[in-house]
């Protein structure tokens, strides 16, 4: 009987995690050479996505770290963002410019470069005029000015930042020896944020 | 005909049951695997110790209730923690985030000397969930790695080998499903790097070299060492066939790594994977917590044990 119930949560276990890659597999394969709409024609995606956001199901996962998949890096490498924040003082003159908050620990880079990834919604946003990408796209603002005042307080003869976010692109390898700087795209400017 | 399939049925229920239910000696990899997690668990949270009140505090960078919109309702975050203890112990909000940190150093670090056994690892995962889901977007694979690995050690019984709770309680946990129990880790390594692999050949950039050159090539990648990636231009072969290798290490993992003759080599190749991931991409604790689910999973010789 205990090996029995043994094999049942374990079997049980292991299958959720696969299900969870298949949902994840499928999602970021169709999101990256289709778009939504195909996705979500696709009936394994339906079913495992549909299975994965059973109440039960989403509560295990996310309180024993299964809910995500495996595809590090796949299908493709995402593209990375970079926010320059300049500061400035009384009479709108820049004091000093920097791309990172005022951390003292390596590993927050790492944590604040993940928090950046969010920009992409922007950019991959197929019906960028929809109530809900609205609320979104301004939730990631209202995000981007917080970070700003934060970085803001660095400085304490700055009085007002402007935060504007970048899309970092490297040449690629067939295109390093046309040019061999990465550019940087404006996707948002937000000017003249102040301490609340 | 049916008594053929019914030999089958059995022959295979035989060897299923003989796989999954091997009485291995799970003291040497449980072992290993409770200290390295409690001692990780506790570095990664260590390292941005200077940085925990921007990262994680009402005073940080973020607002708290902006930083954990996404965050599903049903967990306790640590800004609710902190209410709690705030209002219960009549202490300031800085003294209460002092004690959460400390607490759940406290924790790992008894977690890593194996005191008080399942207990101290619910508490881990416990403070672990409230601290990474009080901000979902400072997250990143090595949390989702940590939350499964402090499950595990709740799960299993990782606390009868040099531990406190062996020396002060005696107690033992080691039984018949032991073997069981390091099987479905073990199965969990193959699925992990299965869809690792399957998910990066999916992607057309794998096979021509791009994603590993963007990769190391990223804003935030190479900070520490600083290498000097530019000649793979002239030789783009190169990075194409590491491409190719970081597939095939990962979707033949699960074949290569069951294979007695080659479970050593592929281990090596995965290790050495996760080694360039955290000298290049600056992963330390990512790459870490890969090596020790390896180690913990293949590296140990599964010696037969009779457990009393």
């Amino acid at each position: 009987m205990k090996k029995k119930i043994a094999v049942f949560l374990g079997v049980s276990h292991l299958a959720i995690i696969i299900i969870i890659n298949i949902e994840s597999i499928l999602r970021c394969y169709y999101e990256f050479y289709y778009d939504k709409k195909e996705r979500d024609k696709n009936i394994l995606y339906k079913l495992s996505n549909s299975f994965t956001n059973l109440p039960p199901i989403f509560y295990y996962t996310s309180c024993t770290g299964t809910e995500t998949g495996y595809g590090f890096f796949a299908p493709n490498v995402s593209s990375q963002f970079v926010v320059l924040f300049e500061r400035k003082n009384n009479n709108n003159q820049k004091i000093d410019e920097t791309i990172l908050p005022n951390f003292q620990d390596k590993e927050s880079i790492l944590r604040y470069s993940t928090a950046l990834a969010l920009y992409m919604d922007k950019l991959e946003a197929k019906d960028k005029d929809s109530l809900s990408n609205k609320i979104h796209f301004h939730f990631i603002d209202v995000l981007t000015k917080e970070i700003a005042r934060d970085v803001l307080k660095g400085n304490k003869k700055a009085s007002t930042i402007d935060a504007t976010v970048l899309l970092y692109d490297y040449p690629s390898l067939q295109d390093y020896k046309k040019h061999s700087y990465p550019s940087y795209f404006t996707v948002k400017k937000i000017s003249n944020i102040h301490l609340k | 005909m049916t008594e053929t399939l019914q030999n089958n049925a059995n022959t295979f229920k035989l060897i299923f049951d003989k796989f999954l239910f091997k009485k291995i000696d799970v003291k040497e990899p449980f072992t290993f695997f409770r200290i390295s997690v409690g001692l990780l668990a506790l570095v990664q949270l260590l390292v941005i110790r200077t940085d925990f009140a921007t990262l994680y505090t009402s005073k940080g960078m973020l607002p708290q209730d902006l930083a954990e919109f996404y965050t599903p309702t049903f967990f306790i975050t640590l800004p609710e923690i902190i209410t709690f203890t705030t209002e219960l112990f009549h202490i300031s909000s800085n003294l209460a985030y002092s004690i959460f940190f400390w607490s759940y150093i406290f924790f790992c670090a008894s977690l890593a000397v194996g005191f008080s056994g399942r207990i101290t690892a619910f508490i881990c995962l416990f403070l672990q969930l409230a601290l990474t889901k009080s901000s979902p977007l400072l997250s990143y694979g090595v949390d989702f790695f940590i939350t499964m690995s402090l499950f595990y050690c709740v799960v299993y019984p990782v606390f009868d080998n040099l531990s406190l709770n062996r020396i002060l309680f005696k107690k033992r946990n080691y039984n018949d499903l032991s073997g069981f129990f390091l099987r479905i880790f073990q199965i969990h390594v193959c699925i992990l790097y299965f869809f690792s692999g399957a998910g990066k050949a999916l992607g057309f950039n794998w096979w021509n070299g791009e994603s590993l050159w963007k990769a190391i090539n990223l804003p935030y990648s190479n900070i520490d060492f600083g290498f000097d990636f530019s000649w793979m231009a002239n030789y783009p072969i190169v990075p194409q066939v590491m491409g190719w290798g970081v597939i095939i290490i990962e979707v033949f993992y699960p074949i290569f790594i069951w294979i007695p003759k080659t479970r050593m080599i592929w281990l090596c190749l995965t290790i050495s994977m996760h080694l360039g991931i955290a000298l290049v991409l600056n992963l330390y604790i990512f790459s870490s917590i890969m090596i020790v689910w390896n180690v913990t999973a293949f590296y140990f010789e599964e010696k037969e044990v009779v457990y009393a």
